[in-house]
């Protein structure tokens, strides 16, 4: 059963990469150029995938969490969606007030909105595996 | 269906409400506003908390405090609305008798929003075949599309017009999508999300019911039960100690032994705390006067830290002793009267702790933390009557702390009546013969302050002077009163203009009438 748990959450962690690496790319594509774009987003992806390692473990055990939560399936996955957005979110901002690097950049204060709205969107696209999986572990549970 | 209708339309009502009365306005006239909508919603969507009297009472604690956010507009009478509108929504919502308890269902309340949101808008679900077909279409256009990029990226590069054609498109593009950024004020839109949120906060109530369950076990009265092996397991004062005590915690002669081990630990502790009143009653109840060789700081400030601990250790023994069995053990007389003298004995020291800060006031005047120190003595007195009546009357920890903390709220909402800066530097200028004023604190008073401060400002020169002939200061600069006077004027003039009629508070409007009449009189 964790195993199950385990890749959704992999598919929720790469497809808010991915979903994010796009914003990326068409955000820098419409300001600078394409070629820009495609450097940026790719850059985006790999560094990404090497820094937000780590939060597999966040979305593994919030996953875990928010089935047991005593809501309705689209409920539970709002509350996960929201929670892993802002917790995530809030590292983001957190990490870059303690470094001071980015965050005089103008560019980089959209940067939050777009790591939210990847995450909402790839949980939003997980919804129907989400489901399956949420059955299987209150089948698993009965049983 | 329909009250869930209207739990919806309720939270986007106070969210854009909240948008519109809070961004970039000062919390005063416009709390108002916002609490009354939150109170009508919360009233109608749970009827039943009206015929509750705990809900009366918080009510009016809750508008003492909304009012006084528009005639003091203190930090205190905000931080006093907050907490209560967060109790009061946690009592309407829940079956509570306990303040902690409903905080804690607040705070989950808090965590869970969204969840609760998408329960109500459940209702609403309704999967047409005309939405079935968008979703697919988008589905359907996710691979194209990615080819579609991939092809417009390799033709462009191999020819020279269709790369024109395209950089144009792309250009026309990222102007729209700029454009439409700049057009978003990013921080109004956060702005309102916030409100949103604290709307739902308030309004729907979890269904996380923990609390409301835990506290539905908990009793006013100690009743005597054999406790379950896995509740002694789980009882972590209790394996401590039964730890501590080794063979003696364990058998038929616990309770004994542990009634033995208490009123040892009560004698040595009375008798150790006697000596300490007796220094005390000598020192400072009738001996005490105030010299230079007298460290007055010190004797405060060090002191009145360590009894606070003190006094707190004292309540948490005491709970731990009378916790359990040893209430209905028939031995315990003596125990009892060792925890009453005990108690005496704190309440002693509560009064040495008050004369200390008392003595503080009476040569240095009024501070915040002087008088933090007077409500946190008043708060320890209710403590100490409270646990000898837990002792009395076999009362359970849960009663203790239920009726601590209400005590804490009555403080508060009390609290929340005085317009401490002025009162502090009105009390401070009344004393200006008999104490040292403190001049630099009295500069760091908030705006409510400012007109005293300002017709006295001759009084805080001559403090400087009379500090510097007697040694406690060097190189007084008297020219910062006036500076700093000056500057605190300036800074809460510019904050006045960027506010509306949202911002009004009688404090505010009355320095404001101040300062035209003062103007007034001195163009004349």
């Amino acid at each position: 059963m964790s195993w199950k748990l385990f890749l959704n959450s992999l598919k929720i962690w790469v497809g808010a990469l991915i979903i994010n690496s796009f914003l990326i790319f068409v955000y820098a594509t419409a300001t600078e150029n394409i070629g820009a774009g495609i450097l940026v987003s790719v850059f985006c992806f790999i560094g990404g995938a090497f820094v937000t390692a780590p939060l597999l473990v966040i979305v593994y055990h919030l996953l875990k969490i928010s089935f047991r939560i005593p809501y309705g399936l689209q409920a539970q996955l709002a509350w996960f969606g929201f929670t892993l957005a802002t917790i995530v979110v809030a590292l983001f901002i957190g990490v870059a007030l303690w470094t001071r690097i980015w965050w005089e950049e103008k560019d980089f204060q959209l940067f939050p909105v777009g790591i939210f709205l990847s995450i909402i969107i790839s949980v939003s696209i997980s919804f129907g595996s989400l489901r399956k999986l949420r059955k299987s572990i209150y089948e698993h549970s009965l049983a | 269906m329909k009250r869930e209708r209207a739990k919806l339309l309720a939270i986007v009502a106070g969210g854009v409400l909240f948008n519109l009365v809070f961004w970039r306005e000062k919390i005063a006239l416009n709390t108002l506003l916002y609490d009354v909508f939150l109170l009508l919603i919360l009233f109608s969507l749970y009827p039943k908390a009206r015929r509750s009297s705990t809900v009366g009472w918080l009510t009016l604690g809750h508008l003492i405090c909304l009012a006084m956010i528009v005639v003091h507009n203190s930090v205190i009478s905000k931080v006093g609305c907050c907490i209560t509108m967060a109790l009061l929504a946690g009592f309407i919502e829940y079956i509570h008798r306990s303040a902690w308890y409903a905080g804690g269902s607040v705070l989950l309340n808090g965590g869970f929003v969204i969840a609760s949101l998408f329960e109500s808008f459940q209702f609403e679900k309704t999967s047409t075949p005309g939405k079935r077909k968008y979703g697919k279409l988008i589905l359907f256009a996710i691979i194209p599309l990615l080819f579609s990029i991939i092809f417009i990226l390799i033709y462009s590069s191999a020819n020279s017009v269709f790369s024109e054609v395209v950089g144009k498109f792309w250009k026309w593009l990222g102007t729209s999508i700029t454009d439409f950024l700049d057009l978003i004020s990013w921080q109004r839109f956060f702005f309102l999300l916030a409100g949103l949120y604290l709307t739902g906060w308030i309004i729907l109530k979890s269904r996380m019911d923990f609390f409301e369950k835990k506290e539905n076990k908990c009793e006013d009265e100690l009743l005597r039960r054999r406790k379950t092996a896995t509740e002694k397991r789980n009882d972590l004062l209790n394996s401590i100690s039964r730890n501590l005590m080794g063979k003696l915690g364990k058998g038929m002669l616990a309770l004994k032994n542990m009634n033995t081990v208490g009123l040892l630990s009560l004698v040595l502790l009375n008798i150790l705390l006697l000596i300490v009143n007796g220094i005390d009653i000598a020192y400072l109840w009738f001996g005490f006067e105030y010299g230079k060789d007298v460290n007055l700081y010190k004797v405060i400030h060090q002191g009145t830290d360590m009894l606070i601990i003190s006094i707190l250790l004292a309540m948490a023994i005491l709970i731990i002793f009378f916790r359990g069995n040893l209430n209905f053990y028939r031995h315990n007389k003596w125990l009892k009267y060792g925890s009453y003298a005990w108690i005496i004995q704190n309440c002693i020291l509560v009064f040495s702790v008050f004369l200390r800060d008392y003595y503080y006031i009476s040569q240095t005047g009024l501070a915040y933390k002087r008088i933090g120190v007077l409500f946190y003595l008043l708060l320890v007195m209710t403590g100490l009557v409270t646990v000898f009546w837990k002792i009395y009357r076999k009362k359970t920890t849960y009663y203790l702390f239920r009726v601590n903390a209400w005590s804490v709220i009555i403080l508060l909402v009390g609290a929340t009546t005085v317009n401490w800066d002025e009162f502090i530097a009105a009390y401070n200028f009344r004393q200006k013969d008999k104490i040292l004023m403190p001049v630099d604190y009295m500069l760091t008073l908030s705006n409510k302050a400012i007109p005293l401060l300002e017709q006295n400002a001759d009084v805080l020169r001559e403090q400087l002077k009379k500090q510097e002939q007697l040694g406690f200061l060097k190189d007084p600069c008297e020219a910062c009163v006036v500076n700093s006077l000056q500057e605190k004027k300036e800074a809460f003039m510019n904050a006045q203009s960027g506010y509306s009629w949202l911002s009004y508070n009688l404090s505010d409007a009355s320095i404001k009438r101040y300062f035209s009449e003062s103007s007034k009189l001195s163009s004349k």
